[in-house]
């Protein structure tokens, strides 16, 4: 039997373990938001800087 | 196709969230940088110059201070700008603030005097630069406190890496005069706004 049948039958209802707790979405969240922060530190420190002397502000001549 | 437009959708929320950080990283985290370093470039500014050395031999060429330390002091009362000058016009020198052009003469010398300073971000130093008209008084501030003052000849807008203009107004033959650019239209760096301007206190003897 397939281990969704299995859970299924079993009264366990899908995407949480055994004892009804959310399965991993701690560490979800934690994949998400690590994920956030770098994608947020390359913008800030290697892209925006780039877009901003090209393209936003370049006073001298 | 559900899940193409999901994900499509998905695409474009980043792509707003990103902009939107894009317009804080301009309006606020650039200027966070230069408002820092103004600060620290104030307290340099008040601390008093070190005694001149004594001359004993022929006078050589000082050297251009070095990039990124306070050179002069930019006053102009329409504008409501008051910033300390570093020197310099790199990348670094303009995130502390207005830069003066290395080679350029530094107020009171003979030549002109050319700074660059940013407009959009970066505490919008020269945001309101293309507000200045003929006749407005631009003053400039040495350390040590001996203050130049200049007044508005005219204004221009130039394609980037016309250097001429940093030899001041073409249509003035004042001897000891002064160049501001920055980029133009606001938000883009297409053009270069320029500001000419005379010096008229102290007279030229």
């Amino acid at each position: 039997m397939s281990k969704p049948k299995a859970r299924y039958r079993a009264g366990i209802p899908p995407h949480t373990a055994s004892a009804g707790r959310p399965r991993h979405r701690w560490r979800r969240l934690l994949i998400l938001a690590v994920a956030i922060v770098i994608y947020a530190a390359l913008l800030w420190y290697y892209v925006f800087p780039y877009v901003d002397q090209h393209f936003v502000n370049q006073p001298t001549i | 196709m559900v899940r193409a437009l999901r994900i499509a959708g998905n695409v474009f929320i980043l792509l707003g969230l990103t902009f939107l950080f894009f317009v804080v990283y301009e309006v606020y985290g650039t200027s966070a940088i230069t408002k820092q370093a103004q600060a620290a470039l104030a307290i340099e500014w008040e601390r008093p110059l070190p005694p001149a050395p004594t001359q004993t031999a022929e006078p050589e060429e000082a050297p251009p201070p070095p990039p990124g330390s306070a050179v002069a002091r930019i006053v102009i009362p329409k504008i409501g700008v008051d910033w300390i000058v570093v020197e310099g016009v790199s990348l670094d020198s303009l995130a502390k603030g207005p830069g003066h052009y290395t080679g350029t003469a530094y107020p009171g010398e003979l030549g002109t005097v050319g700074i660059a300073g940013h407009r959009t971000g970066w505490n919008f130093i020269f945001a309101d630069l293309d507000q200045l008209q003929k006749g407005d008084t631009i003053i400039l501030e040495r350390r040590g406190g001996k203050r130049f003052t200049y007044r508005v000849t005219d204004t221009t807008i130039v394609k980037p890496g016309n250097v001429s203009v940093l030899n001041g107004d073409p249509n003035s033959s004042a001897l000891k005069a002064l160049t501001l650019t920055t980029c133009t239209p606001k938000y883009t760096s297409l053009e270069r706004l320029i500001v000419w301007a005379d010096q008229v206190d102290p007279p030229l003897s």
